[in-house]
């Protein structure tokens, strides 16, 4: 009997272990509650900024089947700071698509944009500022230049090192033939290529655009907002598949990424969070979200394809908007598929 | 009358210059007419002088600038390499699998050569390394 006893006791001891390891993960976080596009804190903040209990994503228990160990997302931008406390870590490689260097790092004070895309995909899991939707995940960071051999190389680059996840926070509106080559010949690698869709509040399905998130070889990501609809910048239209948290219409607050560090990130702290942090918005942030549980999903499934990746996402977003119609297809022209749902969408891969 | 007349023809001229000007290139086989935009088009890029670079307003009426290279890649199995020296050239770099970033001796002749090189058949694609301005999002 007392074996028995000593035995339960022991089970009870290791449950408690196991539940106290997942409450732990993100408890630590200096700034939790104010990132609103993971998880909901019940807070003057959220009242403040009108924040829906649903305007997340719901990674949290995502988090405990998966957090990108591991996987290598490459972020493709114009500059980083890539020795913020909240990424160098997870930082491996270092990657300048014009001079073939690895000078990657800003010389303008207010180019934080590739730091915010890096940290929304996979800030660390530690004691200071955010954290990343894949939390484990590694970075290679991509500085590109404005011609097409500079995305060529860049997008090279990322293959050749084995990035599973390509993220891209920009657009020109206008793709040229060699580079729509390219994200074919990505595609094909099996590599997953996301695009923002852009800000802009148009459509594009217009006969004169021709954007890099409409290709039929990446997901085009759209921006949600803190009231849990398209937010009214998002660029629209056929080719774009999800939306996610980009945050900040009708004057509200946009959500927390990382800037640069120091006297350099001093910009849109809202007199909440250090230098180190602002707060923005726009669909380029919105992408790397994506970008990290896409992350999730290859820890979890290493040859899951490009296609699976897209169709996972397809069918596990949430239908926002109310009294929003959605066609047959589960499609709406200003929300794509719906809002990416984390949790649901690593559960799917579970069953492939 | 005779103003009228002289307006016409002319619109006319203009009309018949844009439409037979060397501006063009290849996008998945079509032909693509430039716009060129006047020397005070504002510096759009971050990475380039704008004296090396060349505006045009492309059909998605977006400036895109063109310098003295042009980007190619080869039809599989075709020794395009050849083509490729055949013309006015300064230096080819293989810049990825089967992607060559060509450099050639007179800038003015950009649309030409490429041009050129894609009529003989032996590319898959072949247009000027664009210079476009990326939006961050």
């Amino acid at each position: 009997m007392r074996l028995i006893t000593y035995i339960f006791l022991l089970l009870i001891f290791i449950v408690g272990c196991n539940k106290k390891n997942s409450e732990t993960i993100y408890e630590n976080l200096q700034y939790d509650e104010y990132l609103w596009h993971l998880f909901y804190t019940v807070s003057d903040f959220s009242i403040l900024y009108g924040i829906s209990e649903d305007a997340n994503i719901n990674i949290k228990n995502a988090w405990q089947i998966s957090r990108g160990s591991g996987v290598k997302i490459a972020i493709i931008d114009e500059s980083f700071d890539s020795a913020h406390e909240d990424i160098s870590d997870h930082v491996i490689l270092k990657y300048n698509a014009i001079d073939e260097s690895e000078n990657i790092d800003y010389n303008d004070s207010s180019h934080s944009h590739g730091n915010s895309c890096a940290g929304f995909a996979s800030a660390i899991d530690n004691e200071v500022g955010i954290i990343g939707t894949a939390p484990e995940s590694s970075l290679i960071l991509i500085k590109y230049g404005d011609d097409d051999a500079s995305i060529i190389r860049a997008f090279d680059k990322a293959m050749s090192v084995g990035a599973k996840v390509i993220s891209c926070s920009w657009g020109s509106y206008s793709v040229s033939e060699s580079i729509s080559a390219k994200l074919r010949e990505v595609y094909e690698a099996g590599i997953t290529v996301l695009f923002a869709v852009g800000n802009d509040e148009k459509s594009l399905d217009l006969n004169y655009i021709n954007d890099e998130s409409e290709s039929p070889y990446v997901i085009a990501v759209g921006a949600s907002c803190e009231d849990n609809e398209v937010c009214l910048y998002s660029n629209y239209g056929s080719a774009l598949d999800v939306i996610a948290p980009g945050g900040e219409h009708y004057d509200s607050i946009g959500v927390l990424g990382l800037d640069n560090m120091g006297d350099d990130g001093e910009s849109n702290q809202k007199e909440l969070v250090s230098n180190n942090y602002s707060f923005g918005s726009g669909t380029s942030y919105a992408t790397p979200m994506v970008a990290g549980v896409v992350a999730l999903m290859y820890d979890i499934k290493s040859d899951i394809t490009p296609l699976q990746v897209k169709q996972v996402l397809i069918d596990s977003a949430q239908k926002i908007g109310d009294g929003v119609v959605y066609d047959d297809n589960g499609f709406n022209i200003k929300r794509g598929y719906g809002k990416v749902d984390a949790y649901k969408a690593i559960l799917l891969v579970l069953e492939l | 009358m005779v103003p009228l007349l002289m307006k016409f023809l002319l619109t006319i001229f203009f009309y018949f210059i844009m439409l037979n000007a060397d501006e063009y290139y290849y996008e998945n086989g079509v032909k693509v007419k430039l716009i060129p935009q006047s020397t005070s088009t504002p510096r759009i890029l971050v990475s380039v002088p704008i004296t090396q670079v060349k505006y045009y307003t492309n059909h998605n009426n977006i400036i895109v600038g063109v310098d003295d290279t042009i980007i190619a890649s080869c039809k599989k199995d075709n020794r395009c390499i050849d083509d490729i020296k055949s013309q006015d050239i300064k230096m080819i770099k293989l810049i990825s699998n089967n992607i060559y970033l060509i450099t050639i001796n007179n800038k003015n002749e950009i649309f030409n050569i490429s041009n050129t090189l894609y009529e003989l058949g032996s590319f898959k694609y072949v247009h000027p390394n664009f210079y476009k301005k990326k939006a961050l999002r």
